[in-house]
């Protein structure tokens, strides 16, 4: 394993799965933390992974970077980065929206574009990142999701919901989430700040309507039950073998999305492995 | 837009695994201060919740401080696996980290930590000399033992619950989580070579002995403070406190800062450090 640090192109590490290259791109003030998982040789396909919001953040963060050089080591580049506003990234938390999330989708993959050689980025979305990964994929490419969030409204109403039992629980006394959002225009979502901004702008959005018929193939990751996928889940897989689309559906070993990180750690769906067959298998059917 | 900080990512060595990090300096004047910030447990990548360490370290930088983050390894974008023990700090990830930040010489330099993270920066001030640590709800006694649990089982009440079935399950439930936890405390200790637990107390005393300056920071309603008032009334904590004097500071803020799961606690912990770091480290450099 080589190692390399200290440059204004990020760092960057040779790993037995690739070269991975963190860097912060754009202006001063504004720019979009992201990492590079590049494979040693030429890259058959491209995939920018977006990611979800919160406390998500903590419980999937470790599953993308899995399935980042898992694909990366099949000869696949991707992409990974934090919406500006939060993690790394600079900007301010306040005026995250919709559309600076997904313009910040745009402006990593632009970048993964150049270095990889691919004209073609296909997405994956995790929870709420599904719903930005619909937005920016082109007509005709592939996109996963990992339980995706189908509805802005429904996640941020989940979001209040359990911020709330945590403040109730804390017994703190003062707003609760849900009423500083409305007199202060910011909320509390478990200690990540969540803005009117960003409130009004992700609402509306759904999943099915946001990705439409332009996706060539879907993978739809949820999570396994006994009785099959979950009713809502099932459903979205409906509408969108409704819009035309080529969807497979498949359940995932795990515990479903919640809002605390357990004390025994992040137990996500087992879901790296199983997504980055699939991305070989639909990238290998339609090369680049 | 002209900053007030410039930041570089970073990957660096410990043991086997290349860690991740990001090193932040002011553009500006310098005051020749660094500053360590280490998370706790629970998978938190380097931003911490909240994005707390990536402000605290950009605003630092304002006042002249270059300050250093880091992902253990296993967690964020650093390779390998972990197991979390609060009595297996992770403290040799920590040092690599400390490394990459000031090299040698680490005597202007303050390490702060948050939970695991604090008795991370007690282990690390053990093996180094820093010029003042700031222990952030931290807990000071060690993790309840098999044998604290095992004298809690034998109580009357948990044996008249053994009539019931969903106590049965949940006990059940308890004894193989445990089980678990010491093989896996097991392994680690095998694979790091220690042949014992790590007490906070051992590391403290070393820390008094030293002459360095410390910060003990609680929320009011964290049980951890509870702990502390309880543990520094007798015995070591309390001598080691008393022969602290005024080095050792205490500082409760109201509420809860344990998990930083409210943007008060976030802004509690940016806000109190500087001001202690500017009063009681800073001068004591001067002096010397």
């Amino acid at each position: 394993m080589s190692i390399h640090t200290g440059d204004q192109s990020g760092a960057t590490r040779i790993t037995e799965w690739g070269v991975e290259n963190a860097l912060f791109l754009g202006d001063p003030g504004d720019r979009v933390f992201a990492t590079m998982h590049l494979p040693a040789a030429l890259a058959v396909g491209a995939v920018l992974v977006c990611p979800s919001l919160f406390t998500d953040t903590i419980i999937n963060y470790g599953r993308e970077v899995e399935l980042a050089r898992i694909l990366a080591s099949q000869g696949v580049a991707v992409a990974r980065f934090h919406y500006r506003g939060t993690g790394q990234s600079e900007g301010e938390p306040l005026e995250t929206t919709f559309s600076s999330m997904v313009a910040d989708a745009h402006r990593v993959a632009s970048y993964l574009g150049q270095v990889s050689s691919c004209s073609r980025i296909a997405a994956l979305g995790s929870r709420w990142g599904a719903l930005v990964a619909s937005e920016f994929v082109e007509d005709g490419v592939p996109i996963a999701f990992w339980e995706p969030v189908l509805a802005g409204n429904s996640f941020f109403a989940e979001a209040l919901q359990a911020s709330g039992v945590a403040h109730m629980t804390s017994e703190l006394g003062g707003l609760n989430p849900k009423q500083q959002l409305a007199a202060q225009g910011v909320a509390n979502i478990l200690g990540f700040p969540m803005g009117q901004a960003l409130f009004d702008s992700g609402t509306d959005i759904t999943l099915v309507e946001t990705l439409g018929s332009k996706s060539s193939s879907v993978l739809y990751g949820a999570p396994e039950r006994k009785s099959g996928m979950p009713k809502s889940h099932g459903g979205a897989v409906e509408q969108l073998l409704g819009n035309g689309l080529t969807v497979t559906a498949r359940g995932m070993q795990g515990p479903p999305a919640w809002w605390f990180v357990a004390d025994t750690g992040s137990t996500p769906l087992d879901a790296a492995a199983p997504t980055a067959s699939w991305f070989l298998e639909v990238m290998r059917e339609d090369p680049e | 837009m002209k900053l007030q900080y410039s930041e570089q990512p970073q990957y660096f060595t410990s043991g086997n695994e290349t860690l991740f990090g990001v090193l932040t300096e002011p553009t500006g004047s310098s005051n020749g201060m660094n500053v360590l910030t280490i998370c706790g447990g629970g998978w938190i990548p380097s931003p911490h919740r909240g994005s707390m360490w990536v402000r605290l370290a950009r605003k630092y930088a304002e006042h002249g401080y270059r300050s250093y983050r880091f992902d253990y390894h296993g967690v964020g974008e650093s390779t390998g696996s972990i197991f979390f023990d609060m009595d297996l700090p992770p403290v040799e990830d920590a040092q690599a980290a400390l490394q990459a930040l000031s090299g040698d010489d680490h005597s202007r330099t303050v390490f702060i930590g948050t939970c695991l993270g604090g008795r991370t920066a007690a282990a690390l001030a053990h093996a180094t000399n820093p010029a003042g640590v700031a222990f952030l709800a931290i807990p000071v006694l060690g993790a309840k033992t098999t044998a604290d649990l095992a004298k809690i089982a034998m109580s009357p009440r948990i044996f008249r619950n053994l009539f019931k079935a969903e106590h049965r399950r949940q006990y059940k439930r308890i004894a193989m989580r445990r089980a678990k936890r010491i093989v896996s405390a097991f392994r680690a200790r095998q694979s790091h070579g220690l042949d014992g637990k790590r007490r906070f107390i051992d590391d403290f005393e070393l820390v008094v002995r030293r002459k360095t300056p410390c910060l003990f920071a609680y929320g009011a309603q964290d049980p951890e403070y509870a702990e502390f008032l309880e543990a520094s009334k007798q015995g070591r904590l309390a001598k080691a406190l008393e022969r602290a004097g005024g080095l050792a500071q205490v500082v409760v803020v109201p509420g809860r800062l344990h998990g930083f799961g409210t943007a008060e606690a976030q802004q509690h912990v940016i806000d109190l450090v500087l001001p202690w770091i500017e009063d009681h480290v800073g001068p004591r450099l001067d002096q010397k």
